[in-house]
């Protein structure tokens, strides 16, 4: 590994990859910065960008795009109040009280320290537990693997905010989408229509960028018009603000290790983490009371939990192949344009890959903290930028992405029925990730028990008894059971009380 | 018809006549056209505003398709 390491040194220092980097940092900075344009979204829309350039860059670019964009949300929930992706609510709890206050740069300069330490130690946890992780997820099986899809579903919903019975409901939907094309291992072919282009199933990129950013266009057209009434006098200095993050040491460990760890799970993303680091800050702090009216260290803590997630959740995703949630399902889908399919092998086969990508991710929180601290005053009014302008430049990205993935012009039509889709659940208050992760674990789940399902005939045990043989299986069979039963009692509490202990529904990803 | 209920038929019809638009007209000039109508739709009023953000992007999204990715936009009669 620590050769692997020093391979990747001189790739990632190259000018070409810095400057990649600085790139997908900015850029994430700025699109997660606008409200309208969540971490997903803004993912989703640049991963056409690469399609030429080689897989290093691409995932290289496309990472600093994630740890920028998730950072950025912060700079519109502190200025103007509006969260720029979900994962900033918690931001604006104290973000805003400071704004209000005179003292945005204070608050700016907290979210870009916290997000800094927390995004970094993500990558530390990363960077040494994804080989641990993939090198025992080698030994897992067809059977195995099964599992843990099933289970990793299931906890999509658990974990998921809001009614975890529609959360299911949306992951059976998104299952049920995943069906469509051939089957994986006799190839016969379903629900396709007599389409070509859906021999291979819904192709996920396309899926992706219809499901998240035509019904968000559709959501802004209904949205109530015209200006925010709000204008953004001078943000001042961001370096009391830093100053300030940086004595309480105690809440940046917190946050940044419950944000790593919250990342790993599957179905919880940055917002849930935003959300418990800065809940558990509140609890500890000396100063509760000023929670909520303006206190630095509840937007400290709520930043670095949030991008301390961005590490975390790479780690399913690369050693099992596994997205957690819907930032990285579209991250997922740029590995997969270039070939990369992740899973425990991927870290054997390209390690040369794999190791660059992680450590460009240091340099990509380094990006957007040098960034802040310089052209982030002159570039803050993005936060600002109308829905009449938003909403058809967004159309126009989507419709490029959906026809450059494979020059078909079906894909149009695919990304523009997903888009509908994805705006009646959001109508009727059902979240779409798991829609997303349903449509790329689906066909995983399948390929994996029909293989067992032959593996067993093979050996003449019926599949049942060949699911008990292994004892990894029954781990993750009464995890999936422990996961459903939670769920269940979850679902109960929630209709008693009328609403669950956090509302954060918002479908932005 | 609630106002917003109009807005949202009238952006679904405009997003199908968009994408027929890309196929039989061309990407680029289909694009420029929707633009400005959707623009108009949500509000906004300012012509210079309206022209120039549509011709900003797509240039922008004409360089890209063009200098990175090599792939062929569909074309007709203009773009």
């Amino acid at each position: 590994m620590y050769s692997d390491i020093i391979a990747a040194l001189p790739i990632v220092f190259s000018p070409a990859m810095l400057l990649i980097v600085a790139a997908g940092a900015v850029l994430g900075t700025l699109l997660g910065a606008t409200p309208g344009v969540s971490a997903t979204l803004s993912i989703a829309l640049l991963v056409p960008v690469t399609f030429t350039m080689d897989p290093t860059m691409a995932l290289v670019f496309l990472g600093g795009v994630y740890c920028g964009a998730i950072y950025g949300a912060s700079i519109s929930a502190i200025l103007i109040n509006v969260p720029g992706t979900p994962s900033a609510v918690a931001t604006m709890l104290d973000g805003y009280p400071l704004t209000k206050q005179g003292k945005a740069g204070t608050a700016l300069g907290a979210a870009v320290t916290g997000s800094f330490i927390g995004g970094q130690v993500g990558v530390i946890v990363l960077l040494f537990g994804a080989p641990l992780v993939a090198a025992l997820a080698l030994r897992v099986g067809s059977q195995e693997f099964f599992w843990i899809v099933i289970f990793a579903m299931t906890s999509v919903g658990a974990l998921g905010a809001g009614s975890v019975l529609k959360g299911l409901i949306s992951a059976a939907l998104g299952l049920s989408l995943g069906v469509v094309g051939s089957h994986p291992v006799t190839g016969a072919l379903r629900f396709t229509g007599g389409s070509t282009a859906l021999y291979e199933g819904i192709p996920i990129v396309v899926a992706l960028v219809g499901l998240f950013s035509i019904s968000q266009v559709l959501q802004l057209v209904i949205e109530p018009r015209g200006d925010r009434g709000v204008k953004i006098t001078s943000v001042g200095s961001l370096w009391p603000g830093a100053a300030a993050a940086l004595r309480y040491k105690v809440t940046a460990a917190r946050s940044a290790i419950l944000g790593t760890f919250i990342g790993t799970l599957p179905g919880a993303g940055a917002d849930i983490a935003s959300f418990i680091g800065y809940n558990e800050a509140k609890r500890a702090s000396r100063e509760p009371q000023k929670f909520g009216k303006g206190s630095v260290e509840g937007v400290f803590a709520s930043e670095t939990a949030n991008n301390g997630v961005v590490g975390g959740s790479l780690i399913p995703m690369m050693t099992l192949g596994i997205p957690g949630n819907a930032v990285t399902a579209a991250l997922l889908g740029g590995l997969l344009i270039h070939g990369l399919i992740p899973g425990p092998r991927l870290f054997e086969a390209s390690s040369d890959i794999l190791y660059p990508f992680i450590l460009s991710l240091f340099l990509a929180n380094l990006a957007f903290l040098i960034f802040a601290f310089t052209g982030l005053r002159y570039l803050a009014r993005v936060v600002l930028t109308p829905n009449s302008i938003l909403a058809p430049a967004i159309v126009v990205l989507t419709m490029m992405g959906a026809f450059t993935f494979r020059g078909s012009t079906t894909d149009l039509w695919i990304a523009l029925a997903m888009g509908v889709f994805g705006f009646i659940l959001t109508l009727g208050r059902f979240p779409l990730p798991p829609v997303v992760l349903g449509i790329i674990l689906g066909p995983l789940a399948e390929k994996n028990i029909a293989r067992a399902a032959q593996i067993a005939s093979a050996r003449d045990v019926p599949l049942l008894s060949y699911f008990l043989s292994s004892p990894i299986s029954v781990v993750f069979i009464i995890l999936t059971i422990l996961s459903i039963v939670i769920t269940v009692r979850r679902e109960i509490a929630w209709r008693r009380s009328g609403t669950g202990g956090y509302d954060g529904f918002d479908n932005a990803g | 018809m609630t106002r917003s209920g109009l807005d949202l038929a009238v952006t679904l019809g405009l997003l199908v006549l968009y994408v027929l638009g890309i196929i039989h007209v061309g990407f680029f000039t289909a694009s420029f056209v929707f633009m400005i109508c959707q623009m108009a739709l949500m509000g906004q009023r300012r012509p210079v505003v309206m022209v120039s953000v549509s011709i900003g992007l797509l240039a922008v999204l004409y360089g890209v398709v063009e200098v990175f990715l090599n792939v062929a936009m569909p074309s007709g009669l203009l773009f």
